[in-house]
């Protein structure tokens, strides 16, 4: 970018630095994302070499309490990177509808009382309070998505990359709501299929944008005959 | 519980175990050459098809043996002498497990070849190695099903006793394998898609290996299109496993363990991969977006052998 600047107008000197910012800031949510993904993927991992150890000391120790501290112990170390994943897709969908600094200030907020929730009441009541406002905000992209309202900003112009990845990410938090709310609830299920169908619906229309809208061009052009009417 | 058909047909099956082996190890190692000598590429598309169609031939037989022991293995109730089910086995388990995954990479390794590049040679070499190590040390007619085959005859024996507890208990095991386990419906659905998956990432890994030697676009889509694919056939795969093992293992310990650990690590990895390549174009990030591909796959392998090497539910080791 910087070579660039040189034969450049002055009006484009200074259009440029803010399409840099913005994208530095998209970056910047990519980069962290992919770090926290590694970093889950990470935790992962200890915790099979651990289970390989601890079997190789006692073959049932998933009979004893030490299954249930390991259990509790991996749960207390993925909580803060799930955590962190929320309210980065807390960053990431919103702006498509808040300015960056709205966001931002937004999010710590969010965090703050998330935090405040769970050490005042409990870490459930935290949780509740961050997937249902991050469900809520989602579902609000999803309508003015569906609405195509022009108030939203997104990097893609496809109708269906958008839908599609508003869909997927609401999934998502629906998702991470069904495991760490309602453990051995009978909703659970029902959450379940929703983000699944959420999750599915939405990775088909971002993945394959290109081939569903090339399919409704062809539907369009050649729309199927109508059905013969029997006369009376 | 009568195995007599059951027996002589697996005897019957196992016969074919020489000819696999022979015309698998001959036709795998003919590819790896085709592949990976210029002057003999011309050769490769063909040989990669014989390949397959000896796969497709072997699962065919496999299906029919899968097919018999539905129409002459009964498990009859004790107690009532009532028929309580069949064994409907999928074709993916145990033995065949290595076997069903290179026939999946053979038909994606086909469709590749159709265009001669590469990548396409590239991944031929690859089909031609797992064919050959499927001929060689995992062979599914070598000892068909060796896990459910012992299933068998020990609830057979169990069942022919006089202790009536001991009939009901080896009963009360064999129904709950088989409604649980081989024939449910979440094991038709959950390991191939799984399995689909780890052939699309195969590709994609191949395709990232390539990344590496040139800034060539066509490779990175290609290690792109396959991913995706893979992800998204890998997301369902996971999604499905959890509302069977809600139902399979009520009141064990399964979360948290090995393979369940695994899978969601793979998945978490695939979804930096898919982030990465957004931001190509920056400086660092091409290379950066291939290595997290191949790291990925190197992941995959690892998931997969976590299966023989880790003990835990979801495991054999």
């Amino acid at each position: 970018m910087a070579h660039d600047d040189k034969p450049a107008t002055r009006s484009l000197r200074v259009a440029q630095p803010v399409r840099t910012i913005a994208r530095d800031y998209d970056f910047t949510l990519v980069i962290a994302t992919i770090a926290a993904t590694i970093l889950v993927g990470a935790l992962f991992v200890a915790a099979t070499v651990y289970s390989f150890f601890a079997a190789q000391t006692d073959p049932a120790w998933t009979e004893t309490y030490m299954y249930a501290s390991y259990i509790d112990a991996m749960n207390s170390y993925l909580f803060p990177l799930l955590l962190a994943l929320i309210v980065m897709l807390g960053l990431c969908i919103p702006r498509r509808l808040f300015k960056k600094r709205v966001l931002v200030v937004s999010s710590a907020a969010l965090l703050l009382v998330t935090l405040l929730l769970a050490a005042l009441v409990n870490w459930r009541a935290g949780w509740l309070f961050l997937l249902a406002t991050a469900a809520i905000v989602q579902l609000v992209v999803i309508v003015m998505t569906a609405i195509r309202s022009t108030r939203l900003t997104y990097l893609h112009e496809s109708f269906l990359i958008r839908m599609g990845s508003a869909l997927l990410h609401l999934g998502l938090s629906v998702l991470i709501a069904a495991f760490v709310l309602q453990a051995g609830r009978a909703s659970q299920l029902a959450a379940f299929w929703i983000a699944t169908a959420l999750i599915m619906a939405g990775m088909i229309m971002s993945f394959y944008s290109g081939e569903l809208g090339a399919l409704r061009r062809r539907l369009r052009r050649h729309p199927a005959p109508e059905p013969d009417v029997e006369e009376d | 519980m009568d195995l007599s058909a059951y027996l002589t047909l697996r005897t019957q099956i196992q016969l074919f175990t020489v000819p696999f082996a022979l015309s698998g190890v001959s036709l795998s190692l003919a590819l790896i050459w085709a592949c990976a000598v210029s002057v003999a590429r011309r050769h490769a598309t063909r040989l990669a098809a014989a390949l397959v169609g000896l796969f497709i031939a072997a699962f065919a037989i496999l299906a029919f043996y899968h097919l018999r022991i539905y129409q002459t293995v009964v498990l009859i109730n004790p107690s009532t002498g009532q028929v309580a089910g069949r064994f409907a086995v999928p074709l993916w388990i145990e033995t065949e497990k290595l076997f069903f995954e290179t026939l999946l990479l053979g038909v994606l390794a086909l469709l590749l070849m159709r265009r001669e590049r590469p990548l396409s040679f590239a991944v031929g070499a690859l089909f031609g190695g797992l064919g050959l190590a499927t001929a060689l040390l995992a062979n599914p007619f070598t000892s068909p099903l060796p896990d459910l085959h012992r299933q068998l005859l020990e609830t057979a024996s169990a069942l022919s006793s006089s202790d009536t507890g001991l009939q009901m208990r080896a009963f009360g095991q064999a129904l709950g394998q088989m409604r649980f386990f081989y024939n449910s419906v979440y094991m038709w659905i959950h390991p191939p898609l799984l399995f689909a998956s780890y052939a699309a990432f195969t590709v994609s890994f191949v395709s990232c290996l390539f990344m590496l030697r040139s800034p060539d676009h066509g490779n990175e889509k290609s290690a792109y299109d396959y991913a995706k694919l893979g992800y998204l056939m890998l997301t369902f795969g996971i999604l499905i496993g959890y509302p069977w093992a809600i139902a399979a293992w009520e009141g064990s310990p399964w979360w948290w363990a090995p393979k369940i650990n695994m899978a969601l690590m793979l998945w978490f990895l695939y979804t930096g991969y898919l982030h990465s390549r957004l931001y190509l174009q920056r400086r660092g990030m091409w290379k950066t977006t291939a290595i997290l591909g191949i790291t990925c796959f190197l992941a995959l392998v690892l998931t997969y052998a976590t299966t023989y090497a880790v003990p835990g539910t979801h495991s054999v080791a």
